[in-house]
């Protein structure tokens, strides 16, 4: 079981290129696809999700039915064992869960009254909602409606789970709660998460990819990124003030406030002063370097430039 | 200061947005299309009275443009949830209120200019068909109806679906408002002409178009197309009385409205407030329970199972779905009781001239004419808010994008939606059978023919509204844009009047939906018309099939806009079932189609409306010289007649005695036979003249 994405490409008729040349292998099990607001990440998840189509490249469900399936052109196939859950949706707020549940299953093909009665029992008991299950959608808090969600995409069998930026917007205690469902069901489909918040990667996912305007930057396990960042972020206290200057004459990849002062974190091979003191490299620094261009694609593609240049 | 800011906002925000232009081009083929199907008759065509009339009627369709366009102005900042930055601003809420009504009044003033022009497009028209003459031209007939009619009009309906707009917070009502106001004009059209008591017929006409109509009525022909309609007393009057209630709809939305958060749910207090039943409903969040997450629950993992038994039960799984939705709405009660209570109020009179002679409501005037025509005009708007609500239900709900990815054909998700429509109608059916029943009890008349009723609403009705149910999805789903469909739905509808009125195109086999009509008699039910009729139905079901096929392929599913990409699509969907679909309806419909046609035209001696007169024509050119041959007069007549409804036939025998009361001598006498009556067999025996005591011949 493995998605297959080749080269896809697609620009909205306005002129923002969305995709780039986006190629990714995403294996069985958690795949966060990580990005900021406006990447290019709803763009693939919709692609993936057959409800866009790319300009240009492939998509292939590869270990279903042999061969596997062309995700662009047998939508019809792909959305027999497909999940999905968007990054914004609602529901008629006056339908109740759980007969709203069972329309969806009657929908995702589950014909067995019997088989669908316990389907949607015991995803509403997984889901945590069984309790509210005669209460009517409109009365849901986010959380409660995000959960609801999760329980029609697990709705027959799905090989193929796609989740648009589910955490954001859920409080934390919804988060957690949310992130243990989707982990107890990441082990036998694909699972791709996308997310601009990085802990809910490092939590969930053993592999992810980073896009920026459309490009993938990086695409690695999560654990072997930051190791190979080890050694090269460091770190210092400085005041506000002062930032300009270490800006000017160093990589900073990022700047956080810790109790009114700023901590710089500054990209390096070796270090960059007596001032700084090397800091142990979290996903984060991974993001920010690869974003800044220290890391990943951006950074093979300025020193092959450079040396094109020389 | 705020004032002009808001309006001047609001104003740019309207004209830069496409829709405005397309409604203006929508008024603009309707006062088109509705002149040339009522240029009939001997005045001008572009009498300024005619102008008058046409220009009141455009207001009336307008109504769907106003409520666009006030219920936009009214509703989007809640739409947008912009409204806590509004009205947390050092705003006043006149400003507010007055800068957006006046900007949508403005623009929607803008926006009717077309009728006047459409008016002396659609002359111009007329004129170059020469199918009525056209007067000269006198650019004040166009212009003074404006003032008159069209801007008075505007401002009432515009006050009342502003204030339900900002009050309810939520546009479905502001349409449900633009049909109420709309049925208020029909009933009001209808009611008008009992009113004797000149304050009463006032207060009645909020369109004015029944005070224009009895300022002109006795009007001679020749003034008719000469004379102005300028700005008589009683005309202005009755505006200004309309003016001063949409004043105070403006006064009353002003005290009630308040810059508030409106908890959702409860955005109906707005309304209830209005109309003094304000109960709050608060809405109830459920409280989460914080318990640590359930203990892992087996899930039965049961992929799907994909049949044609499948198909079927994801089809009525839709349908049934889609009911529910729509009859939880709370409006859905109040359109039935709507429904039955219009029925009862429109058909109030049916018994009172019948040939001049009033008679008892009986089932078939109740049926055949309250039910079977005067209230179809609601059902029609009701089928097409209805097909447009389906159509975009889950778009609207923000769910579109968990229903498009599961694994539902389009077919099946159109059908469902279909189906659900179809139970929707008959349930309208009804509504209206229980008004008309109440018709015939209230007027203590018992004598219920539930069987007629049934044959009528759901025989005859039911498959009229089923047509046109298929047309509306299908344009909702092509046009995409639910209120442009509405409109383009409203035009086809108008198209294939004229085109019917004008006589330009008026075989049934080419405006779809259409039949020969049907009449009911007492004596022999319906007799021959249903079989015709039924061949007829059959025709366009086969067409109505082809739509449902193009329906399916333009199915809007997933984001992707732009319609290069959809037609792309569709020809990626053809296949398959679809294909089988299309091949069978076009198959259908070379044979059905070719059937009537081997009837009506090779069969049967097909004459366009247009020629009706020319037999008569003929006629009269070629005996016009026996005009004044001197002919014997009938004083006597005994006649036989046999009819067998059942053949139908008739068969008379008898005798005239006729006798030369002219004082000359008559060498022949005419006889006329009707030669295009089929089966017609007639034989004349004339008995020798003879010469009586006292006559003079």
């Amino acid at each position: 079981m493995q998605l297959v994405i080749r080269d896809l490409s697609k620009t909205y008729p306005n002129g923002t290129q969305a995709l780039k040349d986006v190629s990714l292998d995403v294996p069985q099990g958690m795949f966060g696809l990580l990005g900021r607001n406006g990447a290019g990440k709803s763009t693939l998840m919709r692609i993936i999700a057959t409800l866009q189509d790319p300009d240009e490249g492939s998509i292939n469900l590869a270990g279903l039915e042999g061969s596997g399936v062309d995700v662009l052109r047998q939508k019809h196939e792909v959305r027999k064992t497909l999940g999905y859950l968007p990054q914004s949706f609602g529901f008629h707020p006056k339908a109740k869960a759980e007969r709203l549940l069972e329309h969806f299953a009657i929908l995702k093909g589950i014909a067995e009254v019997g088989v669908r009665r316990d389907t949607v029992e015991s995803l509403l008991r997984q889901t945590n909602l069984w309790e509210v299950r005669g209460q009517k959608l409109g009365t849901f808090s986010g959380g409660m409606r995000q959960r609801f969600g999760v329980a029609v995409a697990l709705l027959g069998n799905p090989k193929l789970i796609i989740v648009d930026e589910p955490t954001a917007g859920l409080d934390p205690e919804e988060r957690v709660r949310f992130l243990n469902l989707l982990s107890e069901i990441g082990e036998e489909s694909v699972v791709i998460l996308s997310t601009h918040i990085v802990a809910d990667v490092m939590e969930l996912c053993s592999r992810m990819a980073i896009i920026d305007r459309g490009e993938i930057l990086l695409e690695a396990e999560p654990l072997s990124a930051i190791d190979e960042l080890r050694g090269r972020i460091w770190r210092r206290t400085v005041n506000r003030s002062e930032l300009p200057a270490i800006e000017g004459d160093l990589s900073v990849i990022s700047t956080k406030l810790l109790a009114g002062r700023t901590i710089v974190h500054v990209f390096a091979e070796s270090s960059p002063g007596a001032e700084f003191e090397p800091a142990e490299p979290e996903l984060e620094d991974v993001y920010f370097s690869v974003m800044a261009g220290h890391h990943g694609r951006r950074a093979v593609e300025a020193v092959a430039e450079a040396e094109a240049a020389s | 200061m705020k004032l002009r800011e808001v309006f001047r906002y609001e104003l740019e925000y309207r004209l830069r947005s496409v829709s405005t232009w397309l409604y203006a081009g929508f008024l603009f083929l309707i006062a088109i299309w509705t002149f040339l199907a009522t240029a009939e008759g001997s005045a001008y065509a572009n009498a300024p009275v005619r102008i008058a009339g046409g220009s009141a009627i455009a207001g009336v369709i307008g109504l769907l443009v106003t409520a666009a366009i006030f219920g936009d102005a009214a509703v989007r900042d809640f739409a947008a949830e912009m409204d806590p930055l509004l009205f947390t601003s050092p705003l006043r809420k006149g400003d507010y209120l007055g800068g957006r009504f006046l900007a949508a009044l403005t623009v929607n003033a803008v926006v009717m200019l077309t009728v006047p022009v459409g008016h002396f497009v659609a002359t111009m028209i007329v004129g170059a068909l020469q199918s009525v003459t056209v007067g000269p031209f006198r650019i004040l007939a166009f212009v003074q109806p404006w003032p008159l009619l069209v801007l008075p009009n505007l401002i009432l309906a515009g006050a009342i679906l502003y204030a339900i707009g900002v009050l309810a917070r939520r546009v479905v009502p502001v349409y449900l408002g633009a049909i109420v106001l709309f049925i208020t004009y029909l009933v009001a059209a209808n009611a008008a002409e009992q009113i004797t008591n000149p304050v009463l017929a006032l207060l009645s006409d909020p369109i004015g178009i029944h005070t224009l109509e009895v300022t002109t009525r006795y009007w001679s022909e020749a003034e008719q197309n000469a004379r102005l309609v300028g700005f008589p007393a009683e005309l202005v009057l009755n505006r200004a009385v309309w003016l001063v209630v949409a004043a105070a709809v403006l006064t009353l939305l002003y005290r009630r409205f308040r810059f508030a958060h409106a908890p959702a749910g409860t955005t109906r207090r707005g309304l209830m407030a209005v109309v003094g039943a304000n109960r709050s409903r608060a809405k109830r969040v459920v409280a989460e329970s914080i318990e640590p997450l359930a203990r892992p629950v087996e899930v039965p993992r049961i992929a799907g199972t994909f049949d044609f038994r499948m198909t079927v039960r994801q089809t009525l799984a839709i349908a049934r779905r889609s009911l529910t939705e729509i009859m939880a709405s709370r409006w859905f009660i109040a359109v039935l009781l709507g429904c039955a209570g219009v029925t009862l109020l429109m058909g109030w009179n049916v018994g009172d001239t019948v040939f001049d002679t009033s008679t008892w409501p009986v089932t078939m005037l109740v049926a055949g004419t309250v039910l079977a025509r005067r209230v179809t005009p609601i059902i029609y708007a009701l089928i097409a808010l209805y097909a447009g609500e389906l159509v975009w239900k889950n778009r609207d709900a923000n769910v579109d994008e968990i229903v498009d990815a599961a694994p539902v054909p389009e077919g099946v998700a159109l059908l469902g939606r279909f189906l659900s429509l179809v139970v929707l109608i008959a349930a309208l059916q009804v509504a209206q059978m229980v008004g008309g029943i109440l018709i015939q009890a209230f007027h203590g008349y018992y004598r219920l023919e539930v069987g007629l009723y049934l044959e009528v609403l759901f025989g005859l009705k039911l498959v009229d509204y089923v047509l046109f149910a298929a047309l509306a999805m299908t344009i909702q789903v092509l046009v995409n844009h639910k209120y442009l469909g509405h409109m383009a739905l409203l035009l086809a509808f108008v198209s294939v009047l004229t085109l019917r009125m004008l006589g330009i195109v008026d075989h049934h086999l080419l405006l779809y939906g259409t039949d020969p009509g049907w009449t009911y008699s007492e004596m022999n039910g319906f007799g021959p018309f249903i079989g015709p009729w039924a061949w007829f139905k059959a025709y366009w079901a086969a067409w109505a099939l082809l739509l449902a096929v193009v329906a399916a392929l333009f199915w809007v599913r997933g984001r992707e806009p732009g319609a290069r990409h959809r037609v792309a699509l569709a020809g990626a969907r053809f296949g398959g079932s679809i294909a089988r679909a299309a091949g069978g309806a076009m198959v259908l419909i070379i044979v059905l189609g070719g059937f009537v046609f081997y009837n009506t035209n090779i069969l049967n001696d097909y004459r366009p409306g247009r020629d009706a007169g020319l037999p008569q024509a003929q006629y009269e050119q070629r005996y016009k010289h026996f005009e004044d041959a001197p002919q014997p007069t009938i004083v006597d007549a005994k006649l036989r007649v046999d009819i067998y409804p059942d053949r139908p036939a008739v068969d008379i025998r008898g005798s005239y005695r006729l006798v030369n009361q002219t004082g000359v001598s008559i060498d022949s006498v005419h006889v006329m036979f009707d030669v295009h009556r089929s089966g017609h067999q007639g034989a004349l025996d004339l008995v020798r003249p003879r010469l009586e005591a006292g006559g003079r011949g």
